[in-house]
C-alpha cells in the first residue's frame, strides 16, 4: 500500500475527516507554496499535483514551449521538469504525515508515471479507461 | 443536404473547443443555447484536434464557428487555432468567435482581448455578462445586421 493509501486508511480508522485540495500551478515554487499551505492548514489534509492539459493530452512539446515562453498552465507540468525539480517541490513538504497524490487526467499516462515515480511519488487518481471519457477522444481500444 | 441560407431560417453553427481542453459543460450549455434561439449547432465535443477542426469548417462552410474553452488555455491555443482557420481561403470571411475562461488568472485583460481579435476573432466573449453579448451579436448576424 502507498503512504498515500495508509494515511487515508489511518484517518478513517480514528474517524478523522481527510481534506484533499486538488491544485497544479506550472511553476515549481508556487506548486510547493500551495502543497506546504495545505499541510499547515487546520485539517487533516492531504495534497495534490493537479497536471496541466497539455501534459493531460499527452502534447509535451506545447508544454514545453508555453514554460519556455512564460505562458502561465493549468497545472503542473511534471513530465516536463527534471525528477530533482519536483523532488526540490515535495521536499521536505511530502512525507508520511502528508502525501501527496498526482491527478494525471491521461488516458495515456505512461511518460507520467515514469515522471512521478523518478520524483519518488506513488501515488495517481483516476485510470486509464475513467480518463478516456469524458477526459478525452482516446478510445478504451487505443489507450 | 441542402444548407440554409442565414437570413431564412437560423444559422449553420459549428461549435467547437481546442485540443487540451476536456471540459463538455460549457459546449452542451452553448449548443442548448444556440437551439434555443433557433440555429442549428454541430457540437465537436472535447479535445478537437486543430486539423479535425479546419477539416470540418472546410466541408461545412458553417455561418459561424464558435470555439469555447474554459481550461485556462483558450488564450494560448485560440491564437493557434485561428490562424489555421484563416488560413483557408473559403474560411477568411467567416465569423469566428472566442470565449469562456480564456486564462488562469480570469477575465479582465484586455491586452488578451486584443490580441485575440488581431489574431482573426470578429468577437471575444469573457466571463461575466457575456452570454448576454453573445446572444446579441449572433441575433444580430442572423439578421443580417452584421454584414
Amino acid at each position: 500500500m502507498t503512504a498515500f493509501g495508509r494515511f487515508v486508511g489511518c484517518a478513517q480508522a480514528a474517524g478523522a475527516l481527510v481534506v484533499q485540495p486538488r491544485m497544479g500551478m506550472s511553476r515549481p515554487a508556487r506548486m510547493r507554496e500551495g502543497l506546504l499551505a495545505t499541510r499547515n492548514a487546520a485539517a487533516t489534509t492531504v495534497g495534490t499535483i493537479t497536471l496541466d492539459s497539455y501534459t493531460r493530452t499527452g502534447e509535451l512539446a506545447a508544454a514545453r514551449r508555453a514554460i519556455a515562453e512564460g505562458v502561465d498552465l493549468n497545472g503542473y507540468p511534471i513530465a516536463c521538469y527534471e525528477p530533482e525539480v519536483t523532488r526540490s517541490v515535495l521536499h521536505p513538504v511530502a512525507d508520511g504525515d502528508f502525501p501527496v497524490q498526482v491527478r494525471h487526467g491521461a488516458a495515456r499516462p505512461e511518460r507520467i508515471f515514469q515522471a512521478l515515480l523518478a520524483a519518488g511519488l506513488d501515488a495517481t487518481e483516476g485510470g486509464p479507461v475513467s480518463y478516456c471519457l469524458p477526459y478525452s477522444r482516446t478510445p478504451c481500444a487505443r489507450r | 443536404m441542402e444548407r440554409r441560407k442565414a437570413d431564412q431560417a437560423g444559422l449553420n453553427v459549428i461549435l467547437t473547443t481546442v485540443a487540451s481542453d476536456s471540459y463538455t459543460w460549457n459546449l452542451i450549455f452553448l449548443e442548448l443555447l444556440l437551439e434555443e434561439l433557433g440555429h442549428r449547432v454541430t457540437n465537436l465535443g472535447a479535445c478537437v484536434p486543430d486539423d479535425f477542426l479546419v477539416a470540418e469548417c472546410r466541408r461545412q462552410e458553417p455561418d459561424l464557428i464558435v470555439l469555447s474553452s474554459v481550461n485556462g488555455h483558450g488564450f494560448n491555443d485560440g491564437l493557434r487555432v485561428v490562424a489555421g482557420l484563416r488560413s483557408c481561403p473559403e474560411l477568411l470571411g467567416t465569423p469566428i468567435v472566442i470565449g469562456g475562461k480564456l486564462g488562469i488568472a480570469g477575465p479582465g485583460d484586455s491586452a488578451r482581448t486584443e490580441a485575440l481579435l488581431a489574431a482573426g476573432y470578429d468577437r471575444v466573449f469573457e466571463d461575466g455578462t457575456s452570454v448576454d453579448a453573445f446572444r446579441s451579436y449572433v441575433d444580430a448576424l442572423s439578421v443580417g445586421a452584421l454584414g
